[in-house]
């Protein structure tokens, strides 16, 4: 086998890490999470992968010289970086006043691409989110009790104001929970759906290990 | 593109909505003082406007909306 074609790992770093850029502009230091999700580990790949399938390609077919396999690894990945973000000049249009510009290229195909893996990535976090709320929250223990251990277990909460704001959205949820459970009987659906609302009040003041701590007995 | 234009209601569950990306419905009940009811509604307004995309719509405990990707170019 051909050694050189590891050279093509170069040129897939570098389509990685411009994959990267988009995700780390989007999710900040929740970057490394995003990339934990199957969206994002296939995005980084299939970034990776076009730089790399270009030198693949022109090694096999000889277009590339024998020597400074690296730096041509290197121009691969950032020559293919720079045609997937052209765009260019189409013409010029006004619209309300303002002169607007049309410009039209590979990067739209790159943006519409990126947007898919964005969007699946934040719908992935958003059921992580759900999952982690309902392992949290005991099985077996009806919303009733659940809101009154939460409440008595505030008093011990360390920061005054966060518990205080969370007395309050509580006992507000508890008030919701009574008048439909009044209303429609206490559903499965219904308990679910004030076990889920705690958890995710829980989770967004004080997070999974707050969420726990006042959960407990 | 430019974004349409909300009313307060609407930019208050929109602001939330972009903090987070994704959230499921009733995580976004839990952290906005609006009614269910209202809260679906403004959802399915922002929803026309292309800002937002619901998922198992119907599923009050497995509905998610995700803030589409064009609403943040915007």
């Amino acid at each position: 086998m051909d050694l050189n074609y590891l050279y093509s790992f170069v040129s897939f770093l570098i389509g990685l890490l411009a994959g990267f850029q988009g995700i780390y502009e989007r999710y900040q230091n929740d970057s490394v999470t995003a990339l934990s999700t199957l969206p994002g580990v296939s995005y980084l790949i299939s970034r990776g992968t076009v730089p790399a399938a270009i030198f693949i390609f022109l090694y096999a077919k000889g277009y590339l010289l024998g020597s400074e396999l690296f730096l041509q690894a290197l121009a691969c990945g950032t020559g293919a970086e720079l045609v997937l973000r052209t765009r260019f000049y189409v013409k010029q249009s006004q619209k309300d006043g303002s002169i607007e510009e049309l410009v039209k290229g590979p990067f739209d195909l790159l943006r519409w691409y990126q947007g898919l893996f964005l969007e699946s990535i934040a719908r992935y976090l958003a059921a992580s989110r759900k999952k982690i709320v309902r392992d949290l929250l005991p099985k077996n223990v009806d919303v009733q009790t659940l809101l009154d251990r939460v409440l008595s277990n505030l008093g011990a909460w360390p920061n005054p104001q966060t518990s205080g704001e969370l007395e309050t959205a509580l006992n507000k949820m508890k008030t919701e929970w009574q008048d439909e459970s009044r209303r429609a009987g206490t559903p499965p659906i219904l308990e679910q759906k004030y076990k889920d609302k705690l958890g995710y009040l829980l989770l967004n003041k004080i997070g999974a290990s707050g969420l726990k701590t006042l959960l407990s007995i | 593109m430019a974004r349409p234009p909300l009313d307060e209601n609407q930019q208050v569950v929109f602001q939330v909505l972009l903090k987070n990306k994704s959230m499921p419905f009733l995580e976004l009940t839990s952290l906005i003082d609006f009614d269910d009811n209202i809260l679906a509604q403004i959802l399915s307004q922002l929803e026309e406007k292309e800002l937002v995309k619901i998922t198992n719509r119907g599923n009050l405990l497995e509905e998610i909306v995700t803030v589409k990707e064009k609403a943040f170019a915007a």
